[in-house]
């Protein structure tokens, strides 16, 4: 772990200083090779231990930090999953022109992203999940388009350095409260707390988590930081910075939720549901692509949390498998917007129409993402979605059923997007459509496989997160 | 001790050398001399001795004067003022020096007071000393009247205190207090407040703040990172050895007071700081807030733990403000600094940039800079403090707000378009400075383990 963590922090420096015309294939070799080696590495994942790949070393030991990193079976499907989308952006820009420091930034933040996947010391969490913050809002800005975009990123910055506050402040709570020397996960976890400022420090994790996610109030940076967002940076941010909440959720809130109170809990989920629905009701309504894919994700990221918060061991193991499956697909379904944009100039519903007969094979691909998106069997949206309902279910029916709502509506809202810009007649944005690079179609390819073998075979993911879910479980139980 | 002595000296000297045509040769004399005093604190042979009750040559002061002198030399080092004046500039600055070397160093409440006249009354000159600026003789004049309001102040709380024990030293006071108990005269409580107000003048705090945007925006910039960095440390060393010692019976007396005082300076500074257009303005309330932070140190330092978050605290702060002064130093010397002046600054020059992006992630506390670990030393202690919790939320709300002025600036600088007639260059010591300044702030995030270590030592 220590290894690929160096070595993208050193090629992210190295980046800034490549000449422009090598870099878009020095990008694409190390993303490769990051992402080759990661897979060669679930060879020497041993299922059985708690942590894989651990590394220790002194650090910051006087303010209870140590770096000290290692992955679980989440941690480690999200390391594979950052080195997956860093592989796409890479691919994804190979069109572009983008100087050498939008590709430093790139791998500067996917050494930020790993690290915040594989830190065990709580302090050194915080260190990478604000270090991660950084190379995304220069890249947003720097390469974002639209009208406004100060404003809207510098609140999207400000929304998220406030969350990190919060989950600063939660944890030096934490430490007074539990009254250890160190922040590592190891020696914090066993330990009863006091209690003195539970409800405390479980809101405001809940608030630093829940931006990110975003969990409903806390949303409002998300749609807008999407739009005006290079695509690059909007398949950075839902693909892998969503996963960072989920994962903090998992990693660093549920340990320390269950001495909160029960009501408490209950607002936590009634939040986070009401952003599955919100989520979907208004992607039923959006013009732009990009939006309605940033409000899609707003509710399947809801239904994610929501999972997790119920503390039900299937809803841990859908969480778990969701938050991959959701990476993979968002990442089509992103690539697939940028593809439309590029070669027909624009994004909206109502100047696209009728690519199915321009670009056949595309709209095949586009397809199986969809459906993966939208959760039909065999497809790996379903397992991990039917998972968390039935966990939503079981911890109080009466908003299962209403948060199952939210897969009918999915299915509405992603098949209109395909009705109107696939089907119907050609618009004249489409007739001008320019033919699509084979890389892109390749790279669509690859997700699309990944859609279909996962939807087949979750067996392999679900039982790699298994060991997640279920030592969560297991510090539950003792601690109850 | 030795220090004072040499920077006096070469100050007279530099105050001749203006005799000389030659340009430049006051600002190589002052660094020389500068450079004699950084190594003569190392040296055993002090002249400590001789000051008897009234001076100490303590770890803590050898380290502080190293830092007030490091300070000093790379701000000099960066300064381009006119040279027909520039010797009378460089000769109160060593003479202000002094003053500061004297508080870092005090055991006496009458060195005290000289030290802080002693620093005061150069920079009231030196704050005016851009004679064609109005805003600079606003400066001075205002710092001048405000500041002597405030000697004044600090003179009748130390006749107060002497009217109370018939003692200026501190150990001694100390004393009377250990074995006559804690009932003291009222008259004694309110020498102790007009002190404390006193050098919280001189540090900004609001309310007492009202001087220093205008004068820090009147000032040569050089100056102004000279107040905000030399005086800051000057008064919260003193601050460190008068609430420590003998204060430190009376906390529940100031202790409310101060708290009150805090949490003023935390709301004043983020919410004024949000509308600032000039970054020195901008500066002077931030240097607010981190002098509100500073005091949370002291009180830390006072509740039993330990001054090692102070110092941090100062060191983090010292060296983040001289990167960021001495590099709006070296824009072109037009009328106003403003935020536009800041644009496109990573087209000029890449070192300059990230210097300054360096410095100011520091001074907002983002991790893996010496601010980060400074604030987290004295954020995390205060939920430590029995009655004070509060100050725990206020301190997170103005981190939290800091970030959205301070990122303003990161904006200019990267992703902003320059203006065609802007000009910046980097001289080569200006990149000296910078590096060493980078250097050392990594040093100070990554490894403060080592630093505190150190800090520790010195108490």
């Amino acid at each position: 772990m220590e290894i690929l963590l160096t070595v993208t922090l050193f090629v992210s420096i190295l980046a800034f200083f490549v000449p422009k015309k090598f870099i878009k294939e020095f990008s694409l070799a190390f993303s490769a090779t990051f992402f080759l080696f990661t897979c060669s590495l679930l060879a020497k994942y041993d299922v059985s231990k708690d942590f894989n790949f651990v590394y220790f070393h002194e650090f910051l030991n006087d303010l209870g930090g140590s770096f000290y990193v290692g992955v679980d079976g989440l941690g480690f499907s999200m390391v594979l999953l950052t080195n997956f989308v860093v592989l796409f952006v890479s691919l994804m820009s190979w069109d572009k022109e983008y100087d050498a420091s939008f590709y430093g930034l790139v791998f500067l933040m996917q050494f930020a992203l790993l690290g915040v996947f594989s830190s065990m010391n709580a302090l050194l969490f915080y260190f990478f999940w604000e270090l991660a913050l950084i190379p995304i809002y220069f890249i947003v800005f720097k390469w974002g388009q639209g009208d406004e975009i100060q404003k809207t990123f510098t609140r999207f910055f400000i929304m998220t350095f406030v969350g990190s506050l919060c989950i600063l402040a939660a944890f030096i709570l934490i430490l007074c409260d539990a009254k250890v020397d160190s922040l590592d996960i190891k020696s914090l976890i066993p330990v009863s707390m006091n209690g003195e400022y539970t409800i405390y420090y479980s809101i405001l994790l809940f608030i630093g988590f829940g931006v990110k996610i975003p969990i409903f109030p806390l949303h409002s940076w998300q749609a807008d930081t999407y739009r005006k967002s290079p695509s690059e940076g909007t398949i950075l941010l839902s693909g892998i910075m969503l996963k960072m909440g989920l994962f903090g959720l998992f990693k660093w809130f549920m340990p320390f939720q269950n001495d909160s109170p029960a009501s408490l809990t209950l607002v936590f989920v009634i939040l986070s549901s009401i952003g599955i629905l919100y989520g979907a009701f208004i992607a039923l309504r959006r013009n732009d692509l990009k939006l309605i894919a940033a409000f899609s994700s707003l509710s399947h990221v809801g239904m994610i949390a929501t999972g997790i918060l119920v503390m039900k061991v299937f809803g841990f193991q859908g969480a778990a498998f969701q938050m991959v499956v959701h990476g993979i697909n968002i990442v089509g379904i992103f690539y697939m917007i940028d593809i439309i944009e590029q070669t027909t100039g624009s994004r909206q519903l109502s100047e696209l129409g009728g690519i199915a007969t321009k670009a056949p094979a595309f709209a095949i691909l586009s397809f199986i993402i969809i459906l993966g998106s939208i959760a039909v069997p065999l497809t790996n949206g379903f397992p991990g979605e039917m998972l968390l309902l039935f966990s939503i279910y079981l911890y109080n029916p009466i908003i299962g059923v209403i948060v199952g709502l939210s897969i009918i509506i999915g299915a509405a809202y992603m098949l209109r997007v395909f009705q109107l810009a696939f089907f119907g007649e050609e618009s004249t944005a489409v007739s001008q459509m320019k033919p699509i690079n084979s890389v892109h179609l390749y790279a669509l390819g690859l997700i699309c496989v990944l859609v279909l073998a996962l939807g087949l075979f979750p067996q392999y993911l679900m039982d790699m997160t298994a060991s997640t879910a279920q030592y969560l479980i297991n510090l539950i139980e003792i601690k109850k | 001790m030795l220090a004072v002595l040499i920077l006096f000296l070469t100050g007279i000297l530099v105050m001749f050398s203006s005799f000389y045509e030659k340009r430049d040769i006051s600002k190589w004399i002052s660094l020389g001399g500068l450079l004699t005093a950084l190594g003569s604190i190392f040296l055993k042979f002090q002249f400590s001795l001789k000051f008897g009750a009234f001076f100490v040559w303590a770890p803590l002061t050898i380290f502080m004067t190293f830092l007030i002198l490091f300070s000093a030399f790379f701000l000099i080092l960066n300064s381009n003022f006119n040279s027909n004046k520039s010797s009378s500039i460089y000769s109160l600055m060593l003479f202000s020096l002094c003053g500061a070397i004297l508080m870092v160093g005090m055991t006496s409440l009458v060195t005290l007071f000289l030290g802080i006249e002693i620093l005061s009354i150069p920079l009231y000159v030196l704050a005016a000393s851009n004679k064609d600026n109005r805003f600079s003789l606003e400066a001075g004049l205002k710092y001048f009247i405000l500041g002597s309001f405030s000697s004044a102040f600090l003179l009748f709380g130390i006749a107060l205190i002497y009217g109370t024990f018939g003692e200026f030293t501190i150990d001694r006071i100390v004393e009377i207090q250990q074995t006559s108990g804690i009932l003291m005269p009222h008259y004694f409580h309110i020498g102790v407040l007009f002190i404390v107000v006193a050098l919280f003048f001189k540090m900004a705090l609001a309310p007492f703040h009202f001087w220093s945007p205008d004068v820090y925006e009147g000032s040569p910039t050089i100056i102004t990172g000279f107040m905000s960095i030399i005086v800051k440390i000057a008064t919260t060393i003193a601050l460190l050895y008068l609430m420590v010692g003998f204060f430190g019976y009376q906390s529940k007396v100031w202790m409310p007071y101060t708290m009150i005082v805090i949490c003023i300076s935390l709301i004043v500074s983020s919410i004024l700081g949000l509308v600032q257009k000039n970054p020195k303005r901008l500066m002077a309330y931030s240097s607010i807030s981190h002098a509100s932070f500073l005091v949370l140190g002291l009180m830390i330092a006072v509740l039993g733990q330990n001054a090692a978050a102070v110092t941090f605290y100062l060191l983090a702060y010292s060296v983040a403000s001289i990167l960021v002064f001495v590099i709006l130093n070296n824009f072109s010397e037009q009328e106003e600094l403003s935020f536009d002046t800041l644009n496109g600054l990573y087209r000029h020059s890449k070192l300059s940039a990230l210097g300054f992006t360096f410095a100011i992630l520091s001074m907002a506390g983002i991790p893996l800079t010496g601010g980060f670990i400074a604030k987290w030393n004295v954020v995390s202690k205060l939920l430590l403090l029995p009655d004070y919790k509060i100050s725990f939320i206020f301190a997170l709300m103005a981190s939290a707000v800091g970030i959205a002025y301070y990122l303003k600036m990161i904006n200019r600088v990267f992703l902003f378009e320059p203006s065609p007639e802007s000009e910046f260059k980097a001289s080569s010591s200006l990149q000296i400075t910078i590096i060493v300044c980078i250097v050392c702030l990594l040093a100070l995030g990554l490894f403060p383990s080592e630093i505190l270590l150190v800090i520790q030592g010195l108490f």
